[in-house]
């Protein structure tokens, strides 16, 4: 069973040892170690490790999840939700500020999209779960 | 849920569902972080998306759900009490299948020394506090063992305000996911402290720091914090076989985490459906 999945690692590649930069991949819970110069990616074990760790070495991306404020009659309560698409580590925080700010006044449905920040750096919400009215 | 999907497909009627919560999904409704679902569903889900899915295949199903419903004993001969707003009942079965998950280890379970101030919480706590109910338990927050919850805490309690200033973990490795550590901790330059042992808590009304041991040079060192979030594992719950005297097997059966603990919820639904399945047979 082991030696099966080894097989889908494809042969390393010579990487430029200048550049070369470890990193384990966020993308499944194999968690891949993946090392790359910013053209070529070893280790990985699916297109999607590769992928990640191009995108790692020029600038990190992460999906971010928190709760939105929503104040109803029946009492405050938190709206789970995650951001439509990854998002620049860098602006993290900045972000997270955003969807503080953020107030709602009625319990969105599951899927709903809402949009945050400020025009020039828009960030798309997507609601995550279902919250009790 | 997954126990009813599998018996269901295995052709068994007339299943009923007890949940003491008002809502179905259990922790994974408190879980808003991406990493449920790639093995089962495929994709990248949080754990509320996951909850929300499994739902929509359940309810596929014809079994019956009692939600608000509390099962306090388990008798001999496949009888269950339960209470829920409409009353006490008994019903029976031909199978009982406990899907009670796991209770968090406690410091109580460690007898951590020290004083008994405010501010200790497990960490799946502070995750219901944070996400369901919007309260940050505190603001400089030291997180003992290295359990998944308490990396993904130390995440959500960074982004939410809070400083975590260590995770402390008696072993010489991680005791979560390798994917949690780095995004939750590396991503955030939280450190995590191998062979840490806490030694003593400090504090009169509130935790004011802690005393914690190098076991690998054996310095000890005090840090100040005012919270302290214990993610030391899970104990597979299963009380009210115990409290009947009764051992799993011969038409009681316990499934998922309450059998035991699986790091990703994809296998719990596996295996619940598995058993499931199994049910039909047995």
């Amino acid at each position: 069973m082991k030696a099966q999945k080894k097989s889908k690692r494809k042969a390393d590649k010579p990487l430029d040892r200048t550049k070369a930069k470890k990193f384990t991949c966020l993308v499944c819970p194999t968690c891949c170690e993946l090392e790359t110069d910013g053209s070529n990616v070893n280790g990985a074990r699916c297109p999607k490790g590769e992928a990640f760790a191009l995108q790692e070495m020029v600038m990190p991306m992460r999906v971010v999840t928190t709760t939105v404020r929503c104040d109803t009659v029946g009492g405050v309560k938190m709206v789970p939700v995650k951001t439509a698409a990854p998002v620049p580590m860098a602006r993290l925080f900045e972000i997270m500020k955003e969807i503080k700010a953020l107030r709602l006044t009625e319990v969105p449905a599951i899927g709903t999209r809402i949009n945050a920040g400020p025009a020039e750096h828009p960030v798309e919400l997507v609601v995550t779960g279902e919250v009790d009215d | 849920m997954a126990v009813a999907v599998g018996a269901a497909e295995a052709g068994l009627r007339r299943i009923l569902l007890l949940e003491r919560h008002s809502r179905l999904g259990g922790i994974l409704n408190q879980c808003i972080h991406v990493g449920f679902g790639l093995r089962y569903f495929k994709e990248e889900l949080t754990g509320t998306e996951y909850a929300f899915r499994y739902k929509k295949k359940f309810e596929q199903t014809a079994a019956e759900v009692s939600t608000n419903s509390f099962v306090h004993t388990v008798h001999p001969e496949k009888k269950v009490t339960f209470v829920c707003p409409e009353g006490e009942f008994l019903v029976s079965g031909e199978h009982v299948v406990l899907a009670t998950g796991c209770r968090e280890r406690t410091r109580e379970m460690l007898t951590t020394p020290g004083t008994r101030p405010a501010g200790i919480f497990t960490a799946g706590l502070a995750q219901e506090m944070v996400n369901i109910h919007g309260l940050l338990p505190g603001k400089n927050v030291v997180i003992v063992g290295s359990g998944d919850i308490g990396l993904i805490m130390a995440r959500r309690m960074t982004l939410e305000g809070a400083k975590v200033h260590a995770v402390l973990e008696i072993l010489d490795h991680l005791s979560g996911l390798v994917r949690n550590k780095i995004q939750c901790l590396d991503d955030f330059c939280i450190p995590l402290f191998l062979s840490h042992e806490i030694l003593e808590i400090m504090g009169r009304d509130r935790v004011e720091g802690i005393r914690f041991r190098d076991n690998a040079t054996g310095r000890v060192k005090e840090m100040a914090c005012d919270t302290l979030l214990y993610s030391v594992g899970l104990i597979p719950e299963r009380d009210l076989l115990l409290a009947a005297g009764i051992e799993p097997g011969d038409g009681y059966s316990v499934a998922g985490n309450a059998d035991y603990v699986h790091d990703l919820v994809d296998w719990v639904s596996r295996d619940g459906e598995k058993l499931g399945r199994a049910l039909r047979s047995a």
